[in-house]
């Protein structure tokens, strides 16, 4: 049965779900998700990005992102939630795999069920070098 | 003005900020922004992309969007939803690009809203890579 969970509420998860980003804690991110949730990244080939259907997916994916980004750190963040939809924003830095340091702004569209996250799709800002 | 009443003039803004981008009218889309406006491009060579801050900059960005880069644009299957001062649309993409291909990718606009108009635009578009 559907609960009635706050939007204040859904802000404190994403409070959490950030902090577990910034403390590289795949197991609090995992508890902060829907049983049944997909996460589409900023980048692949599809319209959506990359793909991560169904929680194993999911894991795997962000176990990637945190592999791959050891120093990653999610900054400055700024949640807002209506109903079933939320975004936070947030200021990426890392030093990629290449050893090169990236600094970009990106956000992130949830969407929710039962007090969880049952979708996350990413952006991030496609920044030029010039 | 109560707390529903502001988001439902928001999100009616949002809605018709899009619309008027369907029709190429910039001129509709200025009236729905504040006179201090910003838009962050969803690409550029800062954190938060190219910025344009201010109703001229704001109109040479929407002609450069709507009129220079891309004839055929189109924003599909928008979808909106605001709380208080904030607010979200997003939509799929369609059009040409700088280099004369043709892209199709997921976007947002991410809103903040000030007496009713759009005081800021923060746009994203998936990186979409080849496949």
């Amino acid at each position: 049965m559907a609960t009635e969970v706050s939007d204040q509420a859904k802000v404190a998860l994403l409070e959490k779900f950030g902090n577990a980003w910034n403390d590289h804690d795949i197991d609090v991110l995992m508890d902060c998700m829907a049983d049944e949730c997909e996460f589409f990244g900023s980048t692949g080939p599809h319209v959506n990005g990359s793909q991560f259907l169904g929680r194993e997916k999911v894991r795997e994916g962000y176990q990637w992102f945190l592999d791959n980004f050891p120093d990653g750190q999610w900054n400055d963040p700024q949640h807002f939630v209506n109903g079933d939809r939320g975004v936070s924003e947030w200021r990426f830095t890392a030093t990629m795999p290449d050893g090169t340091s990236i600094e970009a702004n990106g956000c992130d569209m949830f969407t929710f069920r039962d007090g969880k996250i049952s979708v996350k799709d990413s952006y991030r800002k496609n920044r030029t070098t010039s | 003005m109560t707390k529903n009443n502001t988001e439902q003039k928001n999100i009616a803004a949002l809605k018709a900020f899009g619309l008027a981008g369907d029709r190429y009218d910039i001129d509709a889309m200025m009236a729905l922004m504040t006179e201090d406006c910003v838009f962050n491009s969803s690409f550029g060579p800062e954190a938060h992309g190219t910025r344009y801050q201010g109703l001229d900059q704001m109109r040479e960005a929407l002609q450069w969007f709507l009129e220079d880069r891309s004839s055929d644009s189109k924003w599909t299957n928008p979808k909106h939803f605001v709380k208080g001062d904030r607010g979200v649309a997003e939509w799929g993409f369609t059009g040409t690009d700088a280099d004369g291909s043709s892209v199709e990718v997921h976007g947002c606009d991410v809103i903040k809203f000030r007496d009713g108009k759009i005081a800021l635009k923060d746009s994203y578009r998936k990186n979409r890579t080849t496949h």
